[in-house]
């Protein structure tokens, strides 16, 4: 029995899918799972007035308390930062804003990065705005950070074999699929890649879908090229994956991957897009669930009011 | 048993490893370190999101408590500065600078929680239902009256500004007077809980359980019927249920989908539909006046105008919806406020979820020690009414309300 669950979340589509549990429980961890990503949706979302974001943007406060969650995502965007030399940070908001005419940034402001910008302290949660114009953007590292809490709650509710993922470039499984000794995910140039329980897969392609370009160097602050080209990213953090694989990708336009101390040991490739599809897709991976026999999953149908 | 914030925070330190946090913020976060100091009961969904609202508020959250491992470990992670706690009566005696707790349990589960809160000289903020039995949502509106403390049931109608803001219409011409009103609640859930053992399954399905449930018309509808109730200022006098098991055939016997009449004393009616299995139109209610219907969503309001109406002056200007063949005016709480800071742009409904506004009003209620908009008296009947209706359901007969019924004392 294969049960699936969706959700319309940050600006894409969330998808769980399990298999070898009874429907009542398959669907009952779907639902929890979801929810937890249904909440982080709600803590980030840069869209709504009322989320996280929006407080760190709020011209008017000098500190802003955060919930443990952030603190978390916060905390491990640091780290990352650190070890990606730059190349992943979620302030790249502050350089898009500087970019976005439609975004509200002050005329001629120097585009603030790390602890001169902000500080982050967890006694209580909270962030120390020292740089009005400092921007948060998620984009690289929430989908992966949602789905690793969302893997957590399947776990908890002991679903064995689950896979996950969000906008098919996020990708995180449980167990195996029926009949295989794991997950396969394609990437659209044909390569399969292989995942065992617990681990992550990240999709970051420089071939947006709205607007050509979409990624942007954190370190230069520029666009980065389109070359039809993307990076995947295998590992056990989702979140870690997700950020890896933007990291790496902006790295490769300026031959900088050599320089990144953490990208040593990591299990990543690049691959070029089929031309077909650069212009019609930001999604690179091709998410397929092996079915066992005439089985197909069965749609849960979820829906969430935004 | 309390477990140390800072011994969580080594425990959790997976996502926060090779990172170094500033040590405390000394003087400059003053105004957070004298956020107002409660606790959370029940750490379930609704609990933490009762926390998340808190965090926006800025109040401080000194303790969570559940008796449930896995949801304490997941509320812990969200409110990392509270101490754990998996006995609520240990919480309660122990934290003594907590001022208020919030009680976000099973329903069944509130009146021992609540009784011994109040027992601590605690301001009680209680979730609806009050309780699964009439007897236990007595004793705590007994309670609560016995309190000097602030009790406030988690009915959020009354402190919501959209509502506050159609409410003042309906006392008008612009509505007139009250013809019909109509309620739903659909939403695709099962309602079902996961767990990995047989035991926690069934602590946690207490809302599928026939013996601690007050099904959809409890558990949902009391909140909306407590919004006819605030309107009207009338209860109903009987209701008429019908309802079953239509689509999460998984040995439940709670109905799923459920159909309701509610008659008030004048003659005029409910009618209330709830269901698990489509989540088309979601949650709202519609009253009908001679002059104007308010439809209300929770985050959003609009006023339907007869033709007929006289115009008032004001809604030439207002922001407008379509409805298919109706055109709505949009009920926006402050509107003038918001257009001098050139915010309505940013959208028509209320900037934050409509927990917010009723915790908000609880914070302001117990630092101001003055009444709630939501008092036991108010969660108590609206629980009498949804356990009449859960029980209308399950009968598949009217059910009378009386007046000595909806007497708390």
């Amino acid at each position: 029995m294969l049960e699936r669950g969706d959700l319309a979340a940050m600006g894409t589509r969330f998808e769980i899918i399990v298999a070898g549990e009874s429907g009542s429980h398959a669907r009952a961890s779907i639902e929890a799972a979801l929810g937890e990503i249904e909440h982080c949706h709600k803590l980030w979302n840069p869209f709504s007035g009322d989320s996280m974001v929006a407080r760190l943007h709020d011209p008017m406060r000098e500190v802003v308390p955060i919930d443990g969650l952030t603190l978390e995502l916060l905390s491990l965007c640091e780290r990352l930062k650190q070890e990606t030399g730059g190349a992943f940070s979620a302030t790249v908001g502050s350089v898009l804003a500087s970019r976005d005419p439609r975004r509200e940034f002050h005329e001629g402001a120097e585009i603030p990065e790390g602890r001169s910008a902000y500080e982050i302290h967890d006694q209580p949660p909270c962030v120390r705005i020292l740089h009005r114009d400092v921007r948060w953007d998620f984009g690289a590292i929430a989908k992966g950070f949602a789905l690793d809490l969302a893997v957590e709650v399947l776990r908890e509710s002991g679903v064995e074999n689950a896979f996950l993922h969000g906008g098919s470039s996020s990708v995180t499984v449980l167990g195996s699929a029926p009949g295989l000794t794991g997950w396969d995910v394609q990437l659209p140039h044909g390569e399969v890649v292989s995942l065992q329980d617990g681990q992550s897969l990240g999709v970051s392609s420089d071939g947006g879908n709205y607007q050509g370009d979409h990624l942007i160097d954190p370190v230069g602050g520029e666009w980065v090229e389109s070359q039809s080209m993307g990076c995947w990213v295998r590992g056990r953090s989702g979140a870690e994956v997700d950020a890896w694989a933007t990291a790496l990708l902006v790295s490769r336009n300026h031959s900088r991957i050599p320089m990144i101390p953490g990208a040593e040991g990591k299990d990543w490739g690049f691959f070029e897009q089929p031309r077909s599809d650069t212009q019609s897709k930001a999604v690179t991976a091709e998410v397929e669930v092996p079915s066992s026999g005439a089985e197909s999953p069965r749609d849960c149908g979820f829906k969430t009011e935004f | 048993m309390a477990t140390d914030r800072r011994e969580f925070m080594i425990q959790s330190a997976g996502a926060l490893a090779g990172v170094a946090l500033l040590p405390g913020l000394e003087g400059w976060a003053r105004s957070i370190e004298e956020g107002y100091p409660v606790g959370i009961i029940g750490t379930g969904r609704q609990g933490r999101a009762i926390a998340a609202e808190l965090q926006k508020i800025g109040a401080k959250i000194v303790a969570i408590c559940d008796n449930d491992a896995p949801r304490l470990r997941s509320g812990s992670r969200r409110v990392k500065e509270a101490k754990t706690y998996s006995d609520a009566a240990e919480m309660l005696t122990t934290e003594k600078g907590m001022e208020a707790v919030f009680v976000a349990t099973p329903t069944h589960l509130h009146r021992e929680v609540v009784e011994a809160a109040i027992a601590a000289g605690k301001h009680v903020y209680c979730e609806a239902p009050l309780a699964h039995t009439v007897e236990d949502a007595k004793a705590i509106a007994m309670a609560a009256r016995g309190s000097s403390k602030v009790f406030q049931a988690g009915l959020l109608a009354r402190s919501n500004p959209v509502y506050s803001l159609a409410r003042s219409f309906y006392r008008t011409e612009a509505f007139l007077k009250l013809v019909s009103m109509r309620g739903q609640n659909s939403r695709k859930d099962s309602w079902r809980q996961a767990a990995s053992t047989a035991e926690r399954q069934a602590r946690l399905d207490w809302r599928l359980n026939e013996a601690t449930s007050t099904g959809l018309p409890g558990e949902l509808g009391t909140h909306q019927f407590d919004v006819f109730h605030w309107f009207t200022g009338k209860y109903p006098v009987r209701v008429q249920g019908r309802g079953g098991v239509l689509v999460w055939q998984d040995g439940r016997k709670v109905a799923d989908t459920v159909n309701l009449v509610l008659e008030m004393e004048g003659g005029e009616c409910i009618e209330y539909q709830a269901t698990l299995g489509n989540s088309y139109g979601g949650r709202y209610e519609v009253l009908h006046g001679v002059n104007s219907a308010f439809r209300l969503a929770w985050s959003h309001g609009w006023m339907f105008k007869e033709a007929d109406a006289a115009t008032q002056g004001w809604e030439v200007y207002a922001n407008r919806q379509r409805f298919f063949n109706d055109e709505g005016i949009t009920l926006i709480a402050d509107a003038t406020k918001l257009a001098s800071q050139n915010k309505l742009k940013d959208g028509v409904g209320l900037p934050h979820d409509s927990l917010y506004y009723g915790i908000m009003d609880f914070l302001t209620s117990c630092q101001e020690e003055k009444f709630p908009k939501t008092g036991a008296g108010e969660g108590y009947r609206a629980t009498v009414v949804g356990i009449a209706a859960h029980r209308a359901v399950v009968e598949g007969t009217t059910v009378e309300i009386s007046p000595d019924d909806l007497k708390e004392a």
